[in-house]
């Protein structure tokens, strides 16, 4: 008896032990070839074929839709580098690797080979590679947006969030989780800076929240100066002042069509609050009820104050004639004072209407927001980003970056200017989404790519869209009591 | 000597399970429709959002676990079944903790069932099972700990025998039982209307107008503006508005639609009215506005509205982003393999957003039922709702002259109209006679109408009112 447990113990083990290095080497090489080759590139999601990323950026995710098994091999100048396997369709590259890939591949391309099993195709079908260009250049580690239900008048939980770039790192700058009720938006840094930061908190106890020098504090516009209320900001290079506009905003509802709302401005003006002195200087030319003028800009020098401007109407009634113009005009930081008005954009001769000026680091290129009309292009699926080059006041051709049908809106520039990132609802009409794209020193931008995410269809199914994307140099540590200063009590 | 039956824990589970089914019926027989409500009004997933949203906020852990028990309240025997478990977990865990503290527990087991009044006195109000939760984790946590505890160190602790009547105990078990059933049971704060709103808004969205009918009597309507709502949508829907708009309280516009009212359930019932009338952005617009007011921005029946909206308008992707989105949860397989067929088949097509040159906004009532009767010149329900609701403002020149533009369609020579219209026109003919020119006006209202102008001349105008209530001409005067 003895014997025979034995023996038939031995058995057993050796049995165990085929069967585990049978499951142990499969599992280390679910690896397989595909039967069908397809003369053509896979349909992924995101679409990452032949985009510029820069060494710095967070693995590119990507599923290809109603499949099973999928695979992913990385090369660089016929070298394999990285082999990636997924269920669901779903590939998810691992960071370290997806580091190492980058640096090893910079300043030229990744081959991307992938091959999927799916209902029409079980022994799978591996597909022609499509190339990703590495561009040396790094981009800002960071990005600051505010998370938002898209629309309407009421909201729940709004919270300015930051996110790594080079990870899938997200985390919450401030909310208004405590009280579910103010309402936070138009956050702002001065040159790029992660150490100060501003951005306007609405509310019964509200105010404009400024995190300057290591100190917070709340200014109240509307008990200061002219006593208006600020909306969009722009913080001068120096970090002294911010321009900002103020804005008498509404909204009206569409009953039918595909864009359900509209969103104007009764009035607006153009002040600058000094952080120092805690004044605001006003120019006369800038407060009348005739002209609106909104969405400051400052050239990277500080020389310049960019805005758009157009003649009031008779809102809403005529909200179809409001055409903003582009202009800028001279800032003497030293003695607080504008110098003559220039219009860079004429939207009566030119047509359509300017939003959200921004001036790249160089100084040298100006990409805006063009809609038909009005001040609110996120609502207007024909809004497309423009660009003019300062240098010959010529427009650059950016079409590459825009949706032919949904809107593409608002835009920053990062610290070295050769990247940007942008909103657009291209995805599905209604949920802002965030696109970089790369742009060389001429101005000529490559295909836009989708903000990675660790699951790609997590772009799809997130209920929130992205406002006002701003790049910073690092993450916010903002104190805790910034929240004391503007909560609503129950 | 022989051991009774009843020992300390079967007492115990005896307790618990008789309070379980006391608790399931108070639940499923007075409050089933608000049980299915609250399914509607919370709203849980999968995805990684949801997680950090719901811990970012004061409901935390408790409002999550909270949030995925509501999904199964969209059947009242298990959401009733669910509440009732919630409430008696406190007091099974503080018998346990009693029996296993006490070395005769069974004359203290009653002292378990007072917990349940504190859970009860405010279960019906605890949206997100904040509380209920919160109590049941803490007592489950005291449970174990005092059961760990007790492993190791056996307390002899002796309740004193006077207090051991059996007779006492069970007196005193019934009546703690007895509060707090009485807590759940009361009409407080208008719990029984909650039930009442959440089952007319139960049989809107399952358009069962008749059941909406013979729910809401005309007297509630006059007096309750939601239930008026209800009634008049229900009328609009079943064609009989112009024949009991003003006996169900038809008082002006603003009882056709909220526009001041952001309870989930105004909102909701406005996204109903603008559903059964086609006018799918003022859908959208109510849908997330109702959505906005759950705790995490969203809700299982605003999803759902948007879902099926965005099909209807054949808006592929965010149909299928909110079909996705529900397919997370844990009790939505059944419905999005329903629409699976459905998005599908609007795969790639173009959506069908209706074109407005004149772009009509969502402002007051009678501007957005007037577009609707503008594109719709034949369309009896807009022109029924538009006419009322001008009759209710006294609007009567306005109504006169959108009856002539509706009438040339919709009331050819010959074809009866209406009897509050009828009514109307007889009674603008006094001042102005041509507005009856060329109109068919049943011998029957004319004779009333003598009969009512007859009683108001000879000074008996409460008789007049009497006997021609619900009339247009008792309305106006």
């Amino acid at each position: 008896m003895t014997k025979y447990m034995q023996l038939y113990n031995r058995d057993t083990i050796s049995k165990c032990l085929i069967v585990l290095s049978i499951i142990i080497l499969s599992g280390c090489s679910s690896w397989k070839s595909a039967s069908i080759s397809a003369d053509c590139r896979p349909v992924i999601f995101p679409d990452y074929a032949e985009v510029t990323v820069p060494t710095n950026i967070a693995p590119l995710n990507f599923m290809v839709e109603e499949a099973g098994h999928i695979q992913a091999s990385f090369s660089h100048e016929g070298n394999e580098l990285l082999k990636v396997t997924g269920e669901e369709g779903v590939i998810q590259i691992p960071l370290k690797k997806w580091r190492s890939l980058l640096a090893q591949a910079a300043g030229g391309n990744i081959d991307v080979y992938v091959s999927v099993w799916n209902e029409e195709h079980p022994q799978g079908v591996a597909y022609l590679p499509f190339p990703i260009h590495v561009e040396e250049t790094e981009i800002d580690p960071w990005i600051a947006y505010r998370l938002i239900e898209p629309g309407y008048r009421s909201w729940r939980q709004i919270g300015l969030f930051q996110r790594n770039l080079s990870s899938f790192e997200e985390s919450a700058i401030v909310t208004n989780a405590t009280d579910n009720e103010t309402c936070l938006n138009c956050h702002h840094f001065p040159a790029y800076s992660s150490q100060s930061m501003m951005f306007h908190a609405r509310g019964a106890n509200g105010g404009t929240i400024l995190y300057h020098d290591g100190k917070l504090s709340k200014i109240k516009f509307n008990e200061i100066g002219p006593k208006k209320n600020t909306t969009y900001p722009a913080w001068h290079p120096d970090g002294r002042l911010i321009a900002f506009s103020s804005n008498t905003t509404r909204q009206t509802f569409y009953l039918h069509g595909e864009k359900p709302l509209e969103v104007y401005d009764y009035a607006s003006d153009l002040l600058v609050y000094d952080t120092e002195t805690g004044e605001v200087i006003t120019d006369p030319r800038f407060m009348t009820e005739e002209t609106l003028e909104t969405f400051p800009a400052w050239s990277p020098d500080g020389k310049y104050l960019y805005y758009v401007a157009a003649d009031a109407k008779n809102l809403p009634d005529q909200v179809e004639e409001m055409h903003y113009h582009l202009m800028r005009v001279p800032f003497d930081a030293s003695t607080n004072s504008f110098g003559q008005t220039d219009t860079l954009y004429n939207a009566h001769v030119q047509g359509g209407s300017a939003s959200y000026p921004r001036i790249s680091a160089d100084g040298r290129h100006l990409l805006y927001t063009w809609s038909e009309y009005g001040t609110f292009p996120v609502w207007h699926p024909e809004a497309d980003l423009r660009m003019i080059d300062l240098k010959t006041m010529e427009h650059v051709d950016v079409s590459c970056l825009n949706d032919p049908e949904e809107a593409d809106s608002y835009h920053s520039w990062s610290s070295e200017g050769r990247w940007i990132v942008f909103g657009s609802r291209r995805l599905d009409g209604r949920y802002t989404r965030l696109y970089i794209a790369y742009l060389d020193e001429d101005g000529n931008p490559d295909k836009p790519f989708l903000l990675p995410q660790e699951d790609p269809r997590y772009n799809l199914w997130r209920l929130k869209s992205y406002n006002v994307p701003e790049f910073i140099d690092g993450e916010v540590d903002l104190p805790d009591s910034v929240v004391k200063l503007f909560e609503q009590e129950k | 000597m022989k051991k009774s039956f009843f020992t300390p824990v079967r007492s115990l589970l005896f307790i618990a399970a008789l309070l379980f089914v006391v608790f399931w019926s108070v639940w499923f027989f007075c409050y089933r429709h608000y049980l299915i409500w609250l399914e509607g009004y919370s709203f849980f997933s999968t995805l990684p959002d949801f997680a950090s949203q719901y811990f970012s906020i004061k409901e935390g852990l408790p409002g999550y676990i909270g949030a995925f028990l509501h999904q199964f309240y969209h059947l009242p025997l298990l959401g009733a079944a669910i509440q009732s478990l919630l409430t008696v977990i406190p007091a099974f865990c503080l018998g346990i903790i009693l029996i296993r503290l006490f070395k005769n527990p069974e004359a203290i087991l009653w002292v378990s069932v007072i917990p349940l009044a504190f859970i009860t006195y405010r279960q019906f109000w605890d949206f997100h099972l904040y509380y209920t939760v919160t109590a049941d984790i803490a007592s489950l946590i005291l449970m174990v700990l005092t059961l760990a505890v007790t492993a190791f160190v056996k307390p002899e602790w002796k309740v004193p025998e006077r207090m051991g009547n059996i007779y006492l105990n069970m007196t005193l078990t019934v009546v703690a039982a007895s509060v707090s059933v009485w807590f759940i049971a009361r009409d407080e704060n208008g719990k029984r209307t909650h039930e009442e709103y959440t089952r007319l808004e139960y049989l809107g969205e399952n358009r069962r107008w008749d059941d909406i009918l013979d729910t809401v009597s005309p007297k509630d309507a006059r007096t309750d503006e939601l239930k008026r709502a209800y009634a008049l949508l229900a009328l609009s829907e079943s064609g009989l508005l112009t024949e009991h708009a003003f006996r169900y309280g038809l008082q002006g516009e603003s009882d056709f639609v909220f526009t001041d009212k952001i309870s989930p359930l105004c909102l909701n019932y406005n996204a109903l009215f603008y559903q059964c009338n086609d006018m799918y952005n003022a859908v959208i617009h109510q849908a997330y506005q109702q959505g906005v007011q759950s705790v995490t921005g969203v809700s299982f029946s605003s999803l759902r509205r948007l879902a099926d909206t965005y099909i209807e308008l054949k808006d592929y992707d965010l149909a299928r982003k909110y079909v996705d989105i529900l397919s997370h949860s844990s009790c939505h397989k059944a419905w999005v393999k329903e629409r699976l067929p459905q998005l599908e088949a609007i795969r790639n097509v173009k959506p069908e957003y209706a074109y407005d040159e004149y772009k009509a906004t969502i402002s007051n009532f009678t501007h957005v039922i007037s577009s609707m009767v503008d594109r719709n010149r034949d369309n009896r329900k807009y022109a029924d709702l538009l006419l009322c609701s001008l009759l209710a403002d006294q609007e009567g020149g306005k109504f006169k002259d959108i009856f002539r533009y509706v009438a040339e369609v919709q009331y050819p020579a010959g074809t009866p109209i209406p009897r509050l219209y009828e009514e109307a026109l007889l009674m603008i003919s006094t001042i102005d006679p041509q507005s009856v020119a060329g109109i068919r006006i049943s011998a029957d209202t004319r004779k009333r109408f003598a009969d009512f102008a007859g009683l108001m001349n000879s000074g008996k105008g409460t008789q007049a009112l009497r006997k021609h209530a619900d009339t247009y001409w008792a309305y106006s005067y």
